[in-house]
């Protein structure tokens, strides 16, 4: 079947990248990084030692406690940001690349309709942004258990995987865009601006009456990043679906009708 | 590398009046072309001309404004992917992922072909690439990637191979290969090459058919071997009377290209011109005749004042 090898030849694509690792990696430090907080926080006087790291880490656990419930908390808002911010970079890689390597006119004109390469892309960059999600949650349950975290029991950590995998879900609807993004502008730079622009939506509309309309904030809403989660009403959801909706229709059409001159 | 069946007897290529504009610019005026079966066609113009555009409207990167394209028999607005699974292409300059290995990148395009396994290794072989099986793409030389880049296009055993600029980076040996293997291909194979090229002299020794394009118009088009027929002939004389010589060159012969080329010289430019005809017509008019030089334009020439200046 042309779609799974399609999808094949997408992962082919990724071998040898570095910017899969270096998106691991940095995924991993985040978490690794809030552990390092945790650690502050749990030897009382370190924080005022440390400077403004100290600062960051009691700003961070402030409101919380010092147990696995208040490090899942912080863990699944980072998540939140951190993953749009991810799964736009992966988004913007998959389909930037081609028109940055010069490939795209050699992969518009192979047999095989556009609509199948581009989801084949999605799919990769959903299988791709799922072994992030999946190596911060290790990352998370590693940290917890090398601090001793009191606290910690299976619904809990299941709650917060759960919650993990739901934001990734949101953050792939809420990023799909960035593909349209990459290949109406031909490259990385211009999604990633456009990536940043959205977490400044997402911060400017958080607070706000709007937050629920748009689907940058929903993620944090949800997170629990701009404040504390009230749950999302069923029009929320509806704006992620349009949102992925609007991006995968956006890029296929772009693909299977826009001129192609690069 | 023989056709399926399909569309048998039709052109390899045929395209009918094709346009297309960008704004205000207008790429392509009403191109047609036609290719037909195991033949090479030479695609020839300036920069700018055309020649990409219209390659890019023939493999269905850009839509034509106006026009319509068959490729072996169908229609590749209504059958794009049938038709392009009998098409190998490279477009414009070389191009393939740097982090993979010549042969993963022979892969992706065997595996997105449906290709059988032992395809891209075959590729490979024709193009003399085996010895760089596993060297990433990013650290081949240009010729190399040039060779990768038609290799890939080979994989799937195309029957239509359309090549914009396949000589740009290789060396005199690696240009010499190539031509011999499309040669090949087409001679023996019986595959269709449409190619573009700025090597006017590879052309000349390739193409079977040359069309040269010119401000997005096939301004030519025509049999190689017939071309030079259709080229310009000139024949430079020397008289003793210059005036005389050509009032008797346009009386008896009708010739009316005619110029001075120097004191005592003439220049005859004209397809109509027969140097012994001119000889006769001199002499029996009772003028001296010292000198006769007999010329036809090549390709390049040829090419030059179709275009009207400089490649």
């Amino acid at each position: 079947m042309i779609f799974l090898k399609a999808v094949g030849s997408e992962f082919l694509k990724l071998r040898r990248c570095k910017v899969t690792w270096v998106t691991l990696l940095a995924n991993i430090f985040m978490i690794a990084a809030l552990g390092g907080f945790m650690w502050i926080m749990l030897n009382p006087g370190m924080a005022g030692k440390l400077g403004l790291i100290g600062q960051k880490a009691s700003f961070s656990f402030g409101g919380e406690g010092r147990d696995w419930a208040a490090f899942l908390t912080v863990a699944g808002e980072m998540s939140g940001i951190g993953g749009m911010l991810f799964c736009s970079i992966i988004f913007a890689y998959v389909f930037g690349r081609e028109y940055a390597e010069g490939t795209a006119k050699n992969l518009l004109a192979l047999p095989v309709s556009r609509g199948t390469l581009v989801a084949a892309k999605v799919l990769v960059a959903a299988a791709w942004f799922a072994a992030l999600t999946l190596g911060a949650v290790a990352a998370a349950f590693a940290a917890g258990r090398i601090l001793g975290l009191a606290g910690f029991s299976g619904a809990l950590f299941g709650g917060y995987a759960l919650k993990a995998a739901v934001l990734a879900l949101m953050s792939l609807c809420a990023a799909m865009p960035v593909a349209w993004v990459a290949v109406a502008t031909r490259g990385y730079f211009a999604p990633l601006g456009y990536a940043i622009a959205t977490l400044m939506f997402a911060s400017l509309f958080g607070h706000t009456g709007w937050g629920p309309w748009c689907p940058w904030s929903i993620i944090g809403i949800y997170s629990g990043a701009s404040g504390p989660g009230t749950g999302l009403a069923l029009g929320s959801w509806i704006v992620l679906a349009a949102t992925f909706a609007l991006g995968l229709g956006l890029t296929i059409a772009h693909e299977a009708l826009a001129d192609n001159a690069q | 590398m023989s056709g399926n069946g399909r569309g048998a007897g039709a052109p390899a290529l045929l395209a009918r009046g094709l346009a297309k504009s960008y704004g205000q610019v207008r790429a392509v005026r009403d191109i047609s072309i036609e290719a037909r079966r195991g033949e090479i066609y030479g695609f020839l113009g300036r920069n700018g001309a055309g020649k990409t555009t219209t390659i890019r409207m023939i493999l269905g990167l850009v839509r034509p404004d106006e026009g319509e394209i068959e490729i072996l028999g169908s229609s590749l607005r209504r059958d794009r992917a049938g038709v392009l699974s009998r098409v190998g292409y490279l477009v414009e300059s070389a191009a393939a992922y740097p982090k993979l290995s010549v042969l993963e990148n022979l892969e992706l395009q065997r595996r997105l072909t449906r290709s059988p396994k032992a395809a891209a290794g075959a590729a490979m072989e024709t193009l003399g690439l085996e010895q760089y099986s596993g060297r990433l793409a990013g650290r081949l030389s240009l010729g190399n990637k040039q060779r990768l880049s038609i290799a890939r296009a080979l994989v799937h055993r195309p029957e239509l191979l359309i090549l914009d600029e396949p000589a740009n980076g290789l060396d005199p040996a690696g240009i010499i290969e190539i031509r011999a293997l499309l040669k090949r291909l087409a001679h023996e194979e019986g595959v269709t090459i449409f190619m573009s090229s700025h090597l006017l002299d590879e052309v000349e020794q390739l193409a079977d058919r040359i069309g040269i394009v010119h401000e997005g118009r096939l301004v030519e088009e025509a049999e190689a071997a017939d071309l030079s027929a259709r080229s310009l002939r000139s024949v430079e004389i020397e008289v003793d009377d210059p005036g005389k010589a050509e009032a008797a060159l346009r009386e008896f012969l009708g010739l009316r290209a005619i110029e001075r080329s120097g004191e005592r010289a003439l220049r005859v430019t004209d397809p109509l011109a027969d140097p012994a005809a001119i000889a006769r017509t001199i002499v029996g008019a009772g003028l001296g005749l010292s000198r006769l030089v007999a010329g036809s334009e090549d390709l390049e020439s040829h090419f030059m004042r179709l275009t009207g200046g400089s490649l």
